[in-house]
């Protein structure tokens, strides 16, 4: 036993998940578009 | 380094050291030591998982690659974000059930004892290596531009970090590991923002930018597919892909940091959070680099950054040539100075065709520079014998030494210190775990009190630590230790990761199958590592496709198991 339980409920975190997904097209996009604008 | 540079260093190591001493509420058990009674908040455990993976390698070699290369490494991360979020649906949730300290002992509870036994110990093989070479790599560098006793270097990095970890235990590592995150990523701003007052007095920002990237340098992404090169777009993807995963998931050194989250929402949280910034944080790394190579553009370097090779070749039969070298290299610095300054002034007056004459002209002196340098290169490595020697993990360090304000070079030296200690005391605290729970207490002293318990997982903690030390001053002589460890873990980590697939996917899976597709795993990554010249990165996609088609055919041919109660 312990002072602080597991907590077991498993709420749904898809929106989470596609934010990550949102925001990594978009980081890896902008280091595209900087290379390609600085690089020319 | 003034007074004032030096007191900020030791009000920095006295601080952590005090810090992580009085965060041991709790810690006076098994639990509460190795896992802080799983009361952490998720951004606490967030920042500690990103502090372990960064390491002082990661503030120099990082920022001296992208001074040499570019922008080109953070494609190296690009598989990060995925893997967090297969891990926060996967493994967070069954680990946190299964109510284990480490990843090891639920190998045992799905599958069998030799099972854990052999993972375990191959983490601790690979981890006691890495944890001196974290040590050495930060403590060669400090001691040549700090210009003190390697032994020193080393023991200033390993003492404090072994104090914390070993007296507040998991509690300390964490609650530290948040203060070096800050020290580190304040650091890092205070370095960007030297830098651009540096260069603004020659060029503006975007300018600076446009030279860099007239050389490739801001080119971060190439998708060419190839797997020879580790940094492509689908290597970091793919290869990247299956490393974070093998890294976050089945390393102890990781795995302990969620272990430790409150709950199994606040641990998947903070995985997340890596998930967030760590593409962001690496590419601020990089970009330092590249700003470091503006800066020098306009601010004559040293033909070497690394002074004790320098003087190696002063004082050998080369002297001559290199003196030589030396008069080529200013004059071609002040060539490519005025071709830069040229190719910035084109840009500003809009005249397309002016500006493509000048850059041509920047990357030819800038090409000779390169060159003359290479040449130099050349004689330390016909004076001193060492055919891998690379000088670009002192451009950074000679920055911060060299051209940095008063005060914050301090910030600077504290902020690699940071960096170092906050990796090595993570590593120290699941060394002791894993010795400890999947070795002593299963297979030495199965019936013994929790303060017995409790006190050798000190003596494991300073153990681990004082080896380490020992393994650091050892790997010095020793070159490429580095990269063999580097190339070791690569050996087993998608091997492991295979184990874990068949522990949490696969209800068929069986201990003999998981114990023997583990070692043929392994023994299919070294064919492939000795016979051919894939990129390492692959290696971990041939790990966990072998281990999982073995474990499975010979599953198939054992009776099928009988489900343990895992309450996942």
């Amino acid at each position: 036993m312990t002072d602080h339980p597991v907590d077991d409920r498993t709420p749904s975190n898809a929106r989470k998940y596609l934010l990550v997904v949102i925001i990594e097209v978009i980081v890896v996009t902008a280091l595209w578009v900087i290379g390609r604008h600085f690089g020319s | 380094m003034r007074l004032i540079d030096w007191t900020i260093v030791a009000a920095y190591l006295v601080w952590i050291v005090y810090d992580g001493l009085k965060r041991t509420e709790g810690s006076d058990r098994v639990e509460g030591y190795f896992l802080a009674n799983r009361s952490l908040p998720w951004w606490a455990v967030g920042l500690s998982v990103m502090a372990t993976q960064l390491s002082a390698i990661t503030i120099v070699g990082t920022t001296g690659q992208g001074y040499e290369d570019g922008m080109s490494f953070v494609q190296f991360y690009f598989g990060l974000p995925i893997a967090m979020i297969i891990l926060a649906t996967t493994v967070v949730p069954f680990f946190h059930r299964a109510n284990v300290y480490t990843a090891y002992e639920y190998l045992e509870k799905r599958f069998d004892a030799k099972t854990r036994a052999l993972a375990a110990f191959l983490f601790l093989l690979l981890r006691a290596l890495s944890c001196g070479t974290i040590i050495s790599a930060p403590a060669v560098i400090l001691s040549i531009v700090l210009h003190w006793n390697l032994l020193a270097t080393v023991l200033a990095i390993g003492v404090p970090t072994v104090l914390y970890t070993m007296f507040g235990g998991v509690q300390a590592v964490t609650w530290t590991d948040v203060k070096q995150m800050a020290v580190i990523i304040g650091g890092m701003l205070a370095a960007v923002i030297v830098l651009l007052v540096g260069i603004g007095h020659s060029v503006g920002a975007g300018e600076a930018l446009h030279l860099a990237g007239a050389t490739g340098r801001m080119q971060a992404l190439d998708f060419r597919f190839s797997l020879k090169d580790t940094y492509t777009f689908w290597s970091g993807t793919i290869g990247g892909l299956f490393l974070m995963l093998s890294y976050f998931g089945c390393d102890q050194s990781q795995v302990q940091r969620y272990l430790t989250a409150r709950s199994i929402q606040e641990g998947r949280e903070s995985l997340l959070l890596s998930a967030f910034v760590k593409i962001p944080l690496q590419a601020l790394v990089l970009i330092t680099g590249v700003l470091v190579f503006v800066f020098y553009l306009f601010q004559a370097p040293p033909l070497l950054f690394n002074p004790v090779h320098e003087a190696q070749v002063r004082q050998s039969g080369q002297a001559a040539a290199y003196q030589q070298l030396e008069t080529q290299f200013a004059a071609g610095i002040d060539a490519r100075r005025q071709a830069a300054l040229e190719a910035s002034a084109a840009r500003d007056a809009g005249d397309p065709i002016r500006t493509q004459k000048a850059e041509q002209r920047f990357l030819a002196a800038d090409a000779q520079v390169t060159g003359i340098r290479r040449q130099a290169v050349a004689l330390v490595k016909d004076v001193s014998g060492d055919a891998d020697y690379r000088d670009v993990n002192y451009v950074f360090p000679t920055f911060i030494i060299t051209e940095m304000p008063i005060g914050l070079v301090g910030l600077m030296i504290a902020a690699i210190f940071a960096a170092a200690m906050s990796s090595i005391a993570a590593e120290l605290n699941s060394l002791a775990t894993t010795s400890v729970i999947d070795f002593y207490r299963r297979h030495f002293r199965t019936e013994a009190s929790d303060a017995h318990y409790l006190f050798v997982s000190k003596l494991a903690t300073g153990f681990w630590g004082l080896l380490a030390c020992i393994v650091a001053i050892y790997a010095v002589n020793l070159g490429s230790l580095i990269e063999v460890v580097n190339k070791f873990g690569s050996y087993f980590y998608g091997s492991l990761l295979g184990v874990f697939v068949l522990a949490i996917g696969t209800k068929r899976a069986t201990g003999r199958g998981a114990f023997w597709g583990l070692i043929a795993g392994m023994l299919a990554v070294g064919v492939v590592g000795f016979t051919t010249d894939i990129s390492y990165l692959w290696y971990n996609v041939v790990g966990v496709v072998v281990v999982t088609v073995v474990g499975m055919v010979l599953s198939y041919t054992d009776t099928a198991p009988v489900t343990k109660n895992l309450n996942v």
